[in-house]
């Protein structure tokens, strides 16, 4: 089964918003990212990957059909096979999504294929899965 | 530590979107939901529990400044110890956030109390001690 592994938050404040989740709820901070589409931080409870992402541009920080650059942004999945689990979710009426910066992706550890749901709802599947998650 | 453990997803068709994360990600139904606020299903992948709800009025629908009856919605947090917990996210910045979901008789009958905040960006954070439909305890 998928396990869910992510959850990201858009912000233009990466910073303050990090520290909001690590001093409000305790969570951890477990590396900074700044790739091609985003900055920010990778946060944890120890389970679940926490991501603070301020986006570059638009492409990446559309969802849903429409920009947001604050606010609960999408959440992801691990899964052990991405060929099979690619299959089901699009089987089940996904749609994948080009994404931009994927070639970057390898190099921090976190291969991300993007589907978009129902209204638009950004799912990513992962089998490598985030920094920090279990 | 506070653990996440619920995500929340508004739609306006709870069984279709329901559908679609049981068939595509092999998520398990644990519960139906129908309280004051919404209705709909909880869902879960064995660890976290994800609500796909139909928010009956805008109150509940509030979130990030906003009504959203659609779209990725909140997310919340298992914790030890409510009032330690709440004055620390309190004294983080957060604000409580007072609703119509917040109907206490309501949740304990649905097992799952929850207190909702706004913490950066009008993002809302739920902290329950008691946890969330099918997810474990852990």
């Amino acid at each position: 089964m998928a396990r869910i592994k992510h959850i990201a938050l858009a912000t233009q404040d990466p910073e303050a918003t990090a520290k909001f989740y690590i001093d409000g709820l305790g969570l951890k901070e477990v590396g900074k990212l700044n790739s091609p589409t985003a900055e920010g931080y990778y946060l944890t409870d120890g389970y679940i990957n926490l991501a603070i992402l301020k986006f570059k541009y638009d492409d990446p920080a559309t969802t849903e059909g429409q920009l947001r650059y604050t606010g609960i942004h999408h959440f992801g999945c691990k899964i052990e096979d991405m060929d099979e689990a690619r299959a089901k979710i699009e089987g089940a009426g996904a749609v994948h999504r080009p994404y931009p910066g994927t070639e970057h992706m390898e190099a921090r550890g976190n291969v991300e294929v993007k589907f978009s749901g129902p209204d638009g709802v950004t799912v990513d599947l992962s089998e490598s899965g985030w920094a920090g998650a279990s | 530590m506070a653990r996440i453990k619920h995500i929340a997803i508004a739609t306006q068709d709870p069984d279709a979107t329901a559908k679609f994360y049981v068939e595509g990600l092999g998520l398990e139904i644990a519960g139906k939901v129908n309280s004051v606020a919404a209705e709909g299903y909880y869902l879960t992948d064995g660890y976290i529990n994800l609500a796909v709800l139909k928010f009956k009025n805008d109150d509940a629908a509030n979130t990030e400044g906003k009504a959203r009856h659609t779209g990725l919605h909140h997310f919340g947090f298992m914790v030890e110890e409510m009032d330690q917990a709440q004055e620390q996210i309190l004294g983080a910045g957060a604000t409580k956030k007072e609703s119509a979901i917040t109907d206490a008789n309501g949740h304990a009958r649905t097992g799952n109390v929850e207190v909702k905040f706004t913490g950066p960006d009008g993002i809302t954070v739920d902290l329950s001690e008691t946890g969330w439909a099918g997810a474990s305890k852990d």
